[in-house]
């Protein structure tokens, strides 16, 4: 199992924009830039970063069930479909941390830093996700797309086999399988034989 | 003896406005006192006094104050009667208490009619111990009022004297023409002086009649927590026939009392010729409810005539003025001259410099007097806020008198010495601390060991009264030709800092030392540190290729609509665009301006209209998210100035909006938008909150019978909570309406659960009008 903290994520204004609905048709004036932008800039000292990632071995694919090496198994036709070829897989469990979450006492502000929050650990996942394809590649195989707990069919009880698996320090998990802080995601990336 | 404890009333100014009394000199000449020193009168003629005093009281004062504006030495020393400081002070504190028996006695002291140095040759010290003296003789007053006050370094003085020598309440007043002292210091930068010096109450006298000083309430009001305390003149002095007059009528005074208690302010009198018919209609608003001000304030600088915000955008720091390796400048130094320390100041304040670095250590050199000599000759040429640069107590402290404005002392550190010596300078002198990650073992090697002594400094700061605000961590930058992870290990300090909640400074030429192609490297570095959180950088703003590289962006004026680009449009045309382009700032302003000629109705009209345009602009997308809720801040605080107008007119709120987040479900961001939107359509509305149970929902709704139950979910695996309150409210028989929305919600569930739909805030607040205005019709 592998922790990382030291991820530099890059915020892109123009993802974090579309976020908040903006679109070609917006005039978007200096004045709500510059809201927009300084909270961009105070973001970056707001967010921390956190990894934990586990390789695992696949035992077996059948059509709607995925067999876990010394692990679980996944209920789930959509990411059986994805992982027919694999023979291993990495869980992942990202996090921004709860500092983008804190309300400022500022609606605006934090509406923005909602979507900020957003974007960042959807970066943060990216950049995890590189990392890891690159290992892959290194080892002679591809990685295949994604896959989120909780989406394509995927039970999102599921999260607490992952955590209780990857035990991150900085995710806990609350009632209904919500994670704490918020702005967190875990994840299964398959690795197929090039 | 003291009426109240200090506390108590402060405490007592937070529940109701408390009135001073009016001018003592325009009373003394109507009765024909017009020569000779009106302070003696308290030996002299003690009964005139008292009945000045006594009339206040019957006007309605609380506060008297005392008959001591001039009884400092220097001033009693124009009439020969500078050895009675204390007979002079004392009786005019016995006199008001004699007069007033009910009353707070307030010891005034004023200016000493010259000014420091190098405006004048009074020193800091000399100027403090006049002060003292007067204070000394003033202890049996209930509070101190340090007023008129047109110097920003006499008010130090005074202040910090009367901090040392008395235990009561302070209040400090200054006086203002075209919103400066005469010596040039903005209505802010006093506020905010005032404020980190310690004082209990701020405000402003004397020189402007009403109007003129409702202004300047308006900007202390927007820039403190303390209380405030504002005394027009009757209007502006008219010479008539050799004499000085006032000519405003009370009732003028009584309707800016009225307009000053919305400001906030909480203690209200007169000065120069207004008298007990004035204070009396000025008492009409004595027992008015205080309006609250709770302003988030933050970290802020000063020089002499500005305040600069550290909000947002790092801000440069010139670092040129340090002689360590510069022979032309420790020799300056040694001579006792400033010629290089000037061209310093200014080349770098061209350049973008915010603040100014001053550092005068120089072996052979008695660094307090040099230090002292720098600051005045960098506060002579520019007029940016200072960072005194010396570990020599001495020469710090000799700084901080100096100073014009609040500074920041570079610095303290972890060791005890420092920590006892450093600290209560700054919280003596008013200034900020840059707290350096360095303690008796060193520059520790780890990013959370420094950020060990960051919080131990912190600690000792806050426990002797220094604000968070006030407080800039420095966590050393080491060189990279040393160790290539010093960089790593500076900026995941800095980012720990900022999470901790407070500011952070860098001296980013140290990353380079000992390298080639440094000014690359720093540029490069001061990036990463902007980006990581930095909010002060130290650098030399002369280096092209800094300015050049970095991604950074020089401190620039934050974006705000003005006041002047609305001044040509008519009433109406501002009411609406301050809705439409979200201006909360200026929006009070001009619904104040609209209530002179529109009824409170008709002004609601225009801005409802404007945030439909608004709705209207989101529907057809040229309007986004963060637009529509600047209009609804606009509007929640054009609605709150207009509330009570609006009731008088009879406006009603539109409907009462029960609003939660169901059970399990911890979002709440959405709701909170789509309540900012219902608050300004004039909605009320209750808000439970997030993670609400279903029997919390049903028993709220039985109380308060609300027009609308509101419903948020974000998760697949929650939303099956709000059927669940649906089934509840219909098996009791409770009808009421239910609207649904949230990121999972759809419109087919809504319909299965029999429920009305919004599908993002500015839907929801129309089904709920359509809800509305069906069960009306």
């Amino acid at each position: 199992m592998v922790e990382i903290t030291n991820v530099n994520i890059r915020l892109n204004k123009e993802k974090i924009l579309r976020r908040l609905g903006y679109n070609e048709k917006n005039k978007l004036d200096k004045r709500v830039e510059s809201i927009i932008d300084k909270q961009i800039q105070e973001g970056y000292s707001l967010i921390d970063p956190y990894v934990v990632y586990k390789d695992l071995g696949i035992e077996y694919v059948k059509e709607d069930e995925i067999r876990l090496k010394n692990a679980f198994f996944i209920k789930c036709k959509a990411l059986a479909n994805i992982l027919k070829k694999a023979d291993k897989a990495t869980l992942i469990a990202v996090t921004i941390g709860e500092g983008l979450e804190k309300p400022s006492g500022d609606l605006t502000a934090d509406s923005i830093r909602d979507a900020i929050g957003s974007e960042a650990v959807e970066e943060l996942a990216i950049a995890v996700n590189e990392l890891i394809t690159k290992r892959a590649k290194s080892a002679g195989y591809k990685t295949l797309f994604r896959f989120g707990v909780g989406y394509g069919g995927w039970d999102i009880k599921d999260q607490k086999k992952i955590l209780e698996l990857l035990k991150p320090k900085d995710i806990e998990l609350g009632t209904r399988y919500i994670m704490h802080p918020r702005k967190s995601i875990t994840a299964l990336i398959g690795w197929e034989k090039e | 003896m003291v009426k109240f404890n200090k506390e108590e009333f402060l405490n007592k100014l937070r529940e109701r406005i408390y009135i001073l009394d009016g001018a003592m000199g325009t009373e003394l000449q109507k009765r024909g006192f017009v020569k000779g020193c009106p302070e003696n009168l308290n030996i002299e003629n003690s009964q005139v006094i008292k009945d000045i005093h006594k009339s206040y009281a019957d006007a309605g004062s609380d506060i008297i104050i005392t008959n001591t504006f001039g009884a400092s030495k220097l001033k009693l020393s124009n009439y020969g009667l500078a050895n009675k400081v204390k007979e002079i002070n004392e009786a005019g504190v016995r006199i008001a208490r004699e007069a007033c028996p009910g009353c707070i006695v307030a010891g005034d002291i004023g200016p000493l009619g010259r000014y420091l140095e190098p405006l004048d040759e009074i020193t800091f010290d000399e100027a403090y111990d006049i002060f003292k003296e007067q204070v000394e003789s003033l202890k049996k007053a209930d509070v101190l009022i340090i007023e008129t006050m047109s110097d920003i370094k006499m008010l130090k003085a005074a202040l910090i004297a009367a901090k040392d020598n008395f235990q009561g309440a302070i209040i400090v007043s200054g006086t203002f023409e075209e919103l400066r002292t005469t010596t040039g210091t903005d209505v802010k930068t006093f506020t905010v002086i005032a404020d980190s010096l310690g004082a209990d109450v701020i405000g402003a006298n004397c020189s402007a009649g009403p109007d003129g000083l409702y202004e300047v309430a308006k900007i202390i009001c927007k820039h403190t927590n303390k209380a405030v305390v504002i005394q027009p003149n009757a209007g502006l002095p008219l010479l008539e026939e050799g004499r000085t007059v006032f000519k405003e009528k009370p009732e003028k005074l009584g309707r800016f009392a009225e307009k000053a208690a919305l400001l906030g302010v909480n203690i209200i009198g007169g000065c120069c010729g207004t008298g007990p018919e004035h204070i009396a209609e000025i008492t009409k608003v004595k027992n008015k409810k205080i309006v609250k001000r709770e302003i988030r304030l933050d970290t802020m600088l000063c020089s002499r005539t500005k305040t600069v915000d550290i909000t947002g955008k790092t801000v440069i720091v010139g670092e040129r003025i340090n002689p360590t390796n510069k022979k032309d400048l420790q020799e300056e130094i040694r001579q006792g001259k400033t010629n290089l320390i000037r061209k310093y100041a200014l080349e770098q304040v061209k350049e973008g410099a915010t603040l100014l670095d001053i550092n005068a250590g120089v072996v052979g050199a008695d660094e307090e007097k040099a230090l002292k000599n720098a600051l005045d000759a960098v506060q002579n040429v520019v007029d940016v806020p200072l960072v005194i640069d010396s570990s020599n107590i001495l020469a710090i402290e000799a700084a901080l008198k100096q100073s014009d404005g609040k500074c920041l002392i570079n610095s303290v550190n972890g060791t005890e010495k420092s920590l006892r010596s450093v600290l209560p300078l700054a919280k003596r002198y008013g200034a900020a601390i840059i707290a350096l990650c360095l303690d008796h073992e060193g520059i520790p090697k780890t990013a959370e060991k420094r950020l060990d002594i960051a919080k131990r400094i912190i600690k000792e700061a806050e426990k002797i009264g220094i604000k968070k605000e006030d407080i800039i961590v420095d966590c050393l930058v080491l060189t990279i030709a040393t160790n290539p992870e010093n960089e790593k290990i500076i900026l995941e300090a800095v980012k720990k800092v900022k999470r901790l909640g407070y500011k952070t400074i860098l001296g980013i030429s140290n990353i380079s030392h000992g390298l080639p192609n440094r000014s690359e490297i720093n540029s490069k570095f001061l990036t990463k540190a902007s980006k990581s959180g930095l909010d002060l950088a130290i650098i030399n703003p002369l280096d092209n290729i800094m300015q050049e590289d970095t991604e950074i962006r020089f401190l620039e004026e934050e974006v705000k609509i003005k006041k002047e680009d609305y001044d040509n449009l008519p009433i109406e045309k501002q009411l609406h665009n301050a809705v439409l382009y979200g201006d909360k700032d200026n929006i009070v302003e001009i619904v104040e301006s609209a209530l002179k000629k529109l009824k409170a109705l008709e002004i609601n009209d225009i801005l409802v209209k404007a945030l439909q345009e608004v709705g209207v602009k989101f529907n057809k997308k040229e309007y986004f998210l963060p637009q529509v809720l600047l209009s609804a801040s606009a509007m929640k605080n054009a609605f709150n100035r207009l509330r009570k107008e609006l009731k008088k007119e009879g406006k009603k709120e539109e409907g009462i909006i029960l609003f939660a987040t169901v059970e399990n479900d911890i979002h709440d961001i959405g709701k909170n938008i789509v309540i900012a939107l219902l608050e300004s359509n004039n909605f009320k509305v209750v808000d439970l909150g997030k993670n609400v149970s279903t029997k919390s929902i049903i028993d709220k709704t039985k109380k308060i019978k609300p027009d609308v139950i509101a419903l948020s979910a974000l998760m697949t695996t929650t939303i099956g909570e709000m059927e669940a309150v649906v089934r509840e409210l219909r098996e009791r028989n409770i009808n009421i309406p239910v609207l649904i929305g949230g990121a999972v919600v759809t419109i087919d569930y809504a319909n299965h659960i029999k429920a009305h739909f919004g599908k993002d805030a500015i839907e929801a607040v129309g089904e709920v009008k359509r809800i509305i205005n069906g069960k009306n019709n």
